[in-house]
């Protein structure tokens, strides 16, 4: 479990042109959560997830990662092997010239002994898709690929959590929904708690429970479906309201029964089906 | 543009023959040795052994012949230039010489006993047998160095390089030389090349799209042309390496001493052979450099 504890960041910390990027923050994620970090430009979210990889430090108040505090200098080993991150820039965080060797260099950074890295190897590239790329040069790989080859980097050190900071905004709609659908195996047949910082509405249907942060206060916490449905506040944050969002407004208030708020356009398209089928039995 | 297909880098061709297989390490040392040795050599026809030995080599890799030659092409013309200056500006018997303003003499085999001409006596040019001789030696020897690293760079990928030379620099932790980070230094720096390069073809279709003139004639005109890319180029490898560096920190580097490896070196029969070939091959030469020719 992660506690992040009424948490504050500053830039320019203690000098007068001081900014406070994330103030009194605190909520709990437990193992095995598909969290989602809503959030625009600015409003403090990837300095939040940078907290919970013990990159940066808490100037008030604290994080424990399963019980590890982050400010603690002698348990930087246990709260990075516990937390994974993925950053933006699939180009910038590949460090080794062959997949394999990406994928070894977090468990060897670990001292791990060579057959388990190679067994962890093994197990990464199969969930990730990317067998056939073993020994390529991630130079060659589409951006998509490259980003996959990142989350498999930290899957070969046995995460429980794993933070992506914006994976996929350099990313084609295509890559983008390669890298949710690894994600959502890794969640669902792992069971490894997934938190995705990212500013798009539509990668929030995805989560459990999705944080909104805004102007460094968190703002909402709870399921997608009550964000969804309130329009208002979504604008106000200054987050796109999705298209189905739109749609399923207009249907209700032209009377149409819809029994749920639908999440794609596939669920809405059923649900819509499902309503005309008994009105034509009737 | 296109820059990545005119770069090929450290040439490594890919392949699964004897050299290829053999361990970096014993690679490094041997090509080490047989330049080393060709210093110590000062007979041309001595010389002449440890060159007709890499084409053997270079038939052992089973890379096709040109594309060792593409690689030698680049200093062919400083290996003609080095040997054309040796001949007509070393002192001895001449072959042919020509002095100022109509004086030309010509003999093929010029009496090796007759007293030796220096070059700058007159104001002539003159090709003598010793010239052509010594030009011919250090054109060779040349041609060696170049030829092992080559050979060596063909069959060697440049991580495997990399793990090599940190192996063989291992004692350098005892004086503190960060050798570890070195090596990390250079593999980051490899594997970051085609990367640089993708910025820098982006960079230059930008500034294109703008009206940017690359195809100028004035060489400093050309120069100055390519500072709007640079600047660009070196501001983005600054920010690629400080995101990298906190990438790396996320994933535990430097937390703990002993990295494990996962690319083994193996030193295997292969290795123990050929070094055995080089020890007898080198013997020979030194025993005829030092004893058999000594003072000739």
């Amino acid at each position: 479990m992660i506690e992040v504890k009424n948490v504050s960041y500053f830039y320019n910390h203690k000098t007068d042109d001081e900014i406070k990027a994330v103030s009194d923050v605190s909520f709990k994620i437990e193992e095995g959560e598909f969290v989602v970090i809503l959030g625009h430009n600015g409003s403090g979210k990837s300095t939040l997830s940078r907290m919970l990889n013990a990159l940066i430090f808490p100037h008030e108040g604290n994080i424990l990662v399963d019980g590890f505090d982050t400010s603690d200098e002698s348990k930087i080993y246990d709260v990075r092997t516990n937390v994974g991150m993925v950053f933006q820039n699939p180009d910038s965080q590949i460090v080794c010239s062959t997949v394999e060797e990406e994928l070894a260099f977090g468990p060897s950074n670990l001292g791990i002994p060579r057959d388990e890295i190679l067994k962890r190897i093994d197990f990464a590239l199969k969930l990730t898709d990317l067998e056939d790329y073993r020994f390529t040069s991630p130079s060659r790989l589409s951006g998509g690929q490259k980003q996959k080859v990142a989350v498999a980097s930290v899957l070969t050190m046995k995460p429980k959590y794993i933070i992506l900071d914006e994976p996929t905004s350099m990313l084609d709609p295509y890559g983008r929904e390669k890298i949710l659908d690894t994600l959502r195996t890794l969640n669902k047949e792992e069971k490894i708690s997934i938190i995705l910082v990212t500013q798009l509405m539509r990668e929030a249907f995805e989560a459990d429970r999705v944080l909104v942060m805004n102007k460094g206060n968190l703002v909402f916490d709870g399921k997608p479906q009550k964000l969804f449905s309130n329009r208002d506040k979504l604008k106000k944050y200054s987050l796109d309201v999705p298209t189905m969002g739109i749609i399923f407004d207009r249907l209700k208030k032209s009377g149409v029964k819809l029994s749920e708020i639908s999440m794609t356009s596939e669920s809405l398209a059923s649900e819509i089906i499902r309503l005309y089928q008994k009105k034509c039995r009737k | 543009m296109n820059f990545l297909s005119n770069i090929t880098i450290g040439q490594y061709a890919p392949g699964d023959s004897f050299v290829h297989k053999m361990d970096p390490r014993f690679k490094t040392l041997i090509s080490g040795a047989i330049i080393i040795q060709c210093f110590l050599l000062d007979k041309w026809f001595l010389l002449s052994v440890p060159f007709i030995f890499l084409i053997l080599v270079a038939f052992l890799t089973k890379i096709s012949f040109n594309y060792i030659m593409k690689g030698l092409k680049a200093v062919l013309p400083f290996i003609f230039i080095t040997f054309f200056f040796n001949c007509i500006l070393t002192s001895g018997h001449p072959i042919f010489s020509y002095i100022f303003p109509n004086e030309f003499s010509f003999c093929l085999f010029p009496d090796l006993t007759s007293p030796v001409v220096p070059v700058y006596d007159k104001f002539m040019i003159t090709v003598t047998h010793e010239g052509i001789e010594f030009g011919f030696f250090m054109a060779l020897r040349l041609l060696i160095i170049v030829l092992a690293t080559s050979l060596f760079t063909l069959t060697t990928s440049p991580m495997e390089i990399t793990d090599a030379l940190e192996d063989l620099m291992k004692w350098g932790k005892v004086i503190k030389i960060p050798v570890h980070e070195m090596a990390m230094m250079m593999s980051i720096a490899i594997r970051f090349i085609p990367t640089l390069i993708e910025h820098l073809e982006k960079i230059v279709k930008a500034q294109l799209s703008r009206g940017a003139e690359f195809e100028n004639k004035s060489i400093i005109k050309k120069a100055k042309s390519f500072v709007p890319v640079l600047i660009p180029l070196f501001v983005n490898a600054f920010r690629t390496a400080d995101e990298l560096a906190v990438a790396m920190e996320a994933r535990c580097y430097g937390l703990t001493e002993n990295r494990t490896k996962l690319r083994e070196m193996k030193t295997t029969w292969r290795d123990f052979a050929s070094c055995s070939v080089i020890i007898i091959l080198f013997a020979v030469l030194n025993y005829f450099q030092f004893w058999v020719l000594k003072g000739i």
